[in-house]
């Protein structure tokens, strides 16, 4: 029995498993508390994946539209999921998005701005109104930026490059953490009263992503495990346009600014095909379309020869191009390609995960002092999120994750660490960990779920598709995963390798829910596709796929969605 | 490179549990088309060697976390194109940091530097909502927030490198522009930046040719800080102020008196101020009083060479460079008037300057800064005697059987791109060459130190780095170091007598008139310096 003398054991009232958009913006509300607030991350300070977020942030301000206000954001957003949000939480997300968008200037953030100086809003798919706001192409950058300034300037605690492999728990609450300081390998075990998870999303888990490497949806199983429930698993956004030439920039998020500022797709036969799929809204149509359309002109043999379509902005004026899209401009150029004389080639790339943890609207997750933001969470996007609202997400539901953990740890107290959970997840990483003859590598297991969820889980699915997929799974876990081992078993100092093994548990995971969640709903609705079952079922299907760990053992059931401001259509 | 050929890496390994000391281990890495470091990175982890410890996180140039010296110059891994035709990818961890372990650096001290700076906004009172803030009012804030902080400007800049604890480093800079040029913001961060070596940055650009945000630190962070400071707070070095009042009372920094400016050509038959000369020799104040054989020699040889050349004399005066580094435009505009005047009376054709800052300040800081063009071409020396050369006006007619390296000035090199010429006159006087090491040559040059007000205004810091160079860029068996800029030459002078380097310290004029001339240099450096060199040559 290990003592807890063995490793160090940090005591902090908050703490925070993620520093991206919502793991900040839950920092700062938390140290408003007069607390001790600890955030952890995976990365370094300020490079989580929240700073590639391109586009822009959400919120009925009405800059540029007047009649713009949360009801038209609010329809806009469920209309875009599909029917699937939670309508109380979209509700919040788009009343209180004005103040959240204040509270980042207060804190220093810069947007372009109006002729009359007030912040300018552009227009974003399937938006009635203007109301992105926006810093040229590298918003996400700007508010990252931005809550770093905050947090340092609190004095928040940020432990950098720590992996948290699990959470404590006793009597169904929360009691602190498992985890691994990377850069020297050490146990750390936290001791706390809240905990807020924002660990992002699970784009690794597919073969082509805009993620980042940190993205394997560590928090959904923490959260799983210690018993919280999750959601609208199956629910997977492919972003319509990602690079795709060469081979090492494939996934390199194409932002839908492009499209926003006038950007067109074209075939190679030249036509703007959009307008056989959605002649209204065309290019701006909602992601889940456009990707759809993307794909089904590569597969029917309209696309290019490295298999992606055109996107061009040739038509519009070079300086606006070079200003507005710097970054695409710059990244496109670095890949050979000048984008105001040449289209880009896109395909679709797995991008966001609109499935997650299950909160109601004070961000709980039924287990107590868990609370849960950001990507990681499910409900607010439905089937579906429309561009911007990722970051206003992040804002809104942060700092209500820190708000309320805040005001829980408050009134409680610590209760002690289970030290035998401890010593099972010591063990667990200490048998990963340990020399093996015939070990595989993480590299290689992924590198095959990758595959398997990019051909059989993607776009379009099917019964067949996502049984194979599964059977894959399965295999995985059952012989694959126990021979799970690493190169250096001698060195736990940075030992990377390491964390990819913990992250590819993680991530053959959370692709289990996915496809069994994929199989479960035999309809058609938002991202998640089936071409066995391609109509919307308003009748049976306006429900959530949600699941719990019963005794080491996946169990679902079925949630309807809420409802409180719009009826569905039939 | 064909598909199938192979790369040839080379990576810093050190794994500080186990190893004593670093070592490196060499990998093959098939070539892909399109391949960056980073992939050559994944590639060696997924294929060879999952032990190596690198960072990366969003592979798309906008996280930072992949910094590291690819080939001895920081950058990010996954920005950074493989060339298919190198010969050899050398990868190493950021410099000045400790090593956690392999690529992987630890970067407390960093944050402790920018800590201190107190890096965010401070308002005075609650936002009013909407703020009303208008595009330009932040246009020039918006480049330093665009800062990833990926420390590959600290690991680049020579000052950091030796004197970390006087100049915080560009990345300190940009946060400090980027609150001090914010109209909400209350904080003194302008007096912060004076504190934390405003004036240690030699504006070398280092540091903006490895951002990966193209950041135009020395000018738009550090130029722009100094020149509110020097305008409109009078916060300055008080070195300074005495030369700003040398500057304006005797038309030059170095408090002599203006009219023995020709004092170096009274010997040699020299046109002074010679109303119908098609080409102005522009000689600048350091040669025209501190290192005079620079003068002497590049005089020489445009007399041998046939130019129809004149000096001022005593007409001559600052070009003004002082004042660009330090912000005070309003003196640079006097100079540079002065000097288009002086270009229209005399009608000039060319001009040519001994001085690579001088060179860079017609050239360059006159048009960008105040839209004023001299209207003819300015060249350096090297750059005409190359020309010379080539057209046979100037016969190396002497072997100089020394072996050297060269250094390149930063006005002259990597702010103007002038690498070539110098490099020809020195094949043709038949120098022993060898590149300055770790690849700090050409754009990759490192500062010798003086430049952008730190000779003057942090002495010491200013030697030191000039002692770091030669300590650690020159090659061992390198007898003189190849000056092209008077005042780098007196840096290096400085470091070179105070530590007692063996190295030497010798302008590329003093060579060439030697060659060119034989025994008749003696006439222009004198018996002792033209001894010293011809012993060099083992001659």
């Amino acid at each position: 029995m290990i003592s807890l003398e063995k490793f160090e054991v940090i005591e902090t009232d908050v703490l925070i498993i993620g520093a991206g958009g919502a793991g900040l913006r839950a920092a700062v509300e938390s140290s408003k508390y007069n607390l001790d607030v600890t955030v952890v991350s995976k990365e370094l300070l300020g490079k989580a994946h929240t700073t590639m977020a391109e586009g822009g942030i959400n919120a009925a301000l009405g800059n540029v539209d007047p009649e713009d206000n949360w009801k038209w954001h609010f329809l806009d957003t469920v209309e875009g999921g599909a029917w699937l949000n939670d309508q109380d939480l979209v509700e919040v997300l788009v009343k209180e998005a004005p103040d959240r968008i204040f509270d980042l200037e207060e804190f220093g953030a810069v947007f372009d701005r109006l002729p009359n100086g007030k912040i300018a809003q552009r227009p974003f798919g399937k938006a009635r109104y203007r109301r992105t706001c926006y810093m040229s192409d590298y918003t996400g950058h700007e508010v990252l930026a931005t809550l770093v300034d905050e947090v340092r300037k609190r004095g928040v605690n940020v432990l950098e490059e720590i992996f948290v492999s699990k959470l404590l728990t006793s009597n169904e609450r929360v009691t602190g953490a498992v985890a691994i300081d990377m850069k020297n390998g050490d146990f750390l075990v936290f001791k706390s009263k809240a905990v807020v998870l924002s660990t992002g999303g699970a784009g690794r888990m597919y073969k082509v992503t805009t993620n980042p490497a940190s993205a394997t949806g560590d928090g959904k199983i923490l959260a799983l495990d210690a018993g919280a429930e999750v959601m609208d698993m199956e629910m997977f956004q492919f972003h319509p346009t990602t690079m795709v030439w060469p081979p090492s920039c494939r996934g390199i998020l194409v932002t839908e600014a492009v499209r926003g500022e006038g950007g067109i797709l074209l075939n190679i036969k030249g036509e703007r095909f959009m307008k056989r799929y959605n002649p209204k809204l065309m290019e701006l149509a909602g992601r889940d379309a456009v990707a759809r359309a993307n794909w089904t002109e590569i597969m029917e043999g309209r696309g290019t020869e490295h298999g992606g379509v055109y996107l061009s902005v040739t038509h519009l004026d070079p300086e606006l191009v070079k200003t507005r899209l710097k970054t695409m401009y710059k990244q496109f150029l670095l890949a050979g390609i000048d984008i105001t004389k040449e289209p880009m080639e896109v395909s679709p790339g797995a991008h966001y995960y609109m499935g997650g943890i299950r909160i109601n609207i004070k961000t709980e997750t039924g287990v107590k002092g868990l609370f849960a933001s950001g990507e990681e969470t499910a409900g607010v996007h439905g089937a579906n999120r429309l561009g911007g609202n990722s970051l206003i997400d992040t804002q809104v539901f942060g700092k209500r994750s820190g708000e309320y953990a805040a005001k829980f740890a408050k009134s409680e107290t610590f209760h002690p660490i289970d030290l035998k959970q401890v010593e099972e997840e010591q063990k667990r990483i200490l048998s990963i960990a340990k020399e093996k003859s015939d070990k595989i590598r993480p590299v290689k297991i992924r590198e095959q779920l990758c595959e398997v969820m990019w051909e059989n889980a993607g776009i379009f699915r099917d019964e067949n598709k996502l049984s194979s997929a599964l059977s894959f799974i399965e295999k995985a876990k059952q012989q694959m995963l126990p021979r799970l081992g690493i190169c250096d078993t001698t060195t736990w100092r940075y030992n990377k390798e390491l964390i990819e093994a913990l992250e590819t548990i993680n991530l053959i995971k959370v692709a289990e829910l996915l496809v069994r969640s994929a199989l479960i709903r035999t309809e058609s609705r938002g991202a998640h596709y089936r071409t066995d079952y391609p109509k919307t079922d308003n009748k049976n299907w306006l429900k959530h796929i949600v699941w719990h760990l019963e005794d080491g053992v996946l169990k679902y059931r079925f949630e309807p969605v809420k409802i409180t401001l719009e009826k569905p259509p039939q | 490179m064909a598909k199938n050929q192979k790369l040839r890496v080379k990576i810093f390994r050190f794994n500080p549990v186990k190893d004593v000391e670093p070592h490196y281990e060499e990998y093959e890495v098939p070539y892909i088309e399109g391949m960056r470091v980073l992939d050559v990175l994944n590639y060696i982890h997924d294929n060879y060697d999952g032990s190596l410890a690198y960072r990366w996180e969003c592979r798309a140039g906008q996280c930072g976390s992949c910094a590291i010296m690819i080939n001895k110059k920081a950058g990010l891994a996954c920005q950074t194109l493989v060339d298919p035709e190198t010969e050899e990818l050398l990868l190493e961890p950021l410099p000045i940091f400790p090593i956690i372990r392999d690529l992987v650096v630890d970067v407390q001290k960093g944050y402790k530097k920018l800590l201190k700076i107190r890096p965010y906004i401070h308002r005075d009172s609650a936002a009013q909502h909407p703020e009303i803030i208008y595009q330009y009012e932040i246009e020039d804030l918006k480049p330093m927030r665009e800062c990833i902080e990926c420390w590959s400007c600290i690991a680049m800049c020579p000052v950091v490198q030796s004197a970390w604890d006087i100049y915080g480093g560009p990345v300190i800079m940009v946060h400090l522009a980027k609150l001090a040029l914010d109209k909400r913001n209350v904080f003194d961060h302008l007096l912060t930046a004076f504190l934390e070596g405003l004036y240690a940055c030699t504006q070398c650009a280092n540091c903006k040719e490895v951002c990966p945000k193209e950041i135009d630190i020395p000018e738009k962070a550090v130029g722009k800080m100094r020149y509110l400071a020097y305008n409109k707070r009078n916060l300055i070095r008080n070195e300074h102020r005495k030369i700003i009042e040398s500057v304006k009372r005797f038309y030059n920094p170095l408090n002599e008196d203006n009219s023995t400016r020709a004092e170096w050509a009274k010997d040699l038959d020299i046109p002074v101020a010679k109303r119908d000369a098609k080409l102005l020799y522009f000689v600048g104040c350091m040669a025209s009083w501190r290192e005079q054989r620079v003068a002497r020699a590049t005089a020489m040889l445009l007399k041998l060479a046939g130019a129809d050349f004149t000096i001022l004399g005593p007409y001559e005066r600052d070009c003004g460079s002082v004042f660009v580094r330090l912000g005070d435009m309003e003196l640079v505009k006097e100079f540079a008037l002065y000097m288009k005047n002086i270009v229209r009376d005399y009608d000039f054709d060319a001009i040519v300057t001994s001085c690579a800052g001088c060179f860079r300040t017609f050239k360059v800081d006159y048009l960008e800064k105040l839209g004023i063009d001299l209207g003819i071409p300015i060249y350096h020396s090297s750059e005409l005697f190359s020309q010379y050369i080539d057209e046979g006006r100037l016969v190396p007619n002497m072997e100089l059987n020394i072996s050297a390296t060269y250094h390149d000035p930063c006005h002259l090199g990597r702010h103007v791109g002038v690498f070539e010429a110098p490099r020809k006159i020195i094949r043709n006087i038949g120098l022993n060459f060898k590149e300055m090491l770790n690849e700090r040559y050409k754009e990759n040059s490192r500062c010798c130190g003086a430049g952008g007000g730190v000779r003057s205004g942090y002495r010491d810091v200013a030697r030191e780095v000039a002692s770091y160079r030669v300590e650690n860029d020159v090659p061992k068996d390198a007898q003189v170091i190849v000056q092209t800029c008077p005042f780098c030459y007196f840096n290096f002078e400085d470091a070179v007598k105070t530590n007692n380097y063996p190295i030497k310290n010798v302008d590329l004029t003093e060579l060439l008139i030697i060659s060119v001339a034989g025994k008749e240099a003696i006439k222009v450096l004198g018996k002792e310096r033209y001894d010293q060199i011809m012993a060099l040559s083992g001659k």
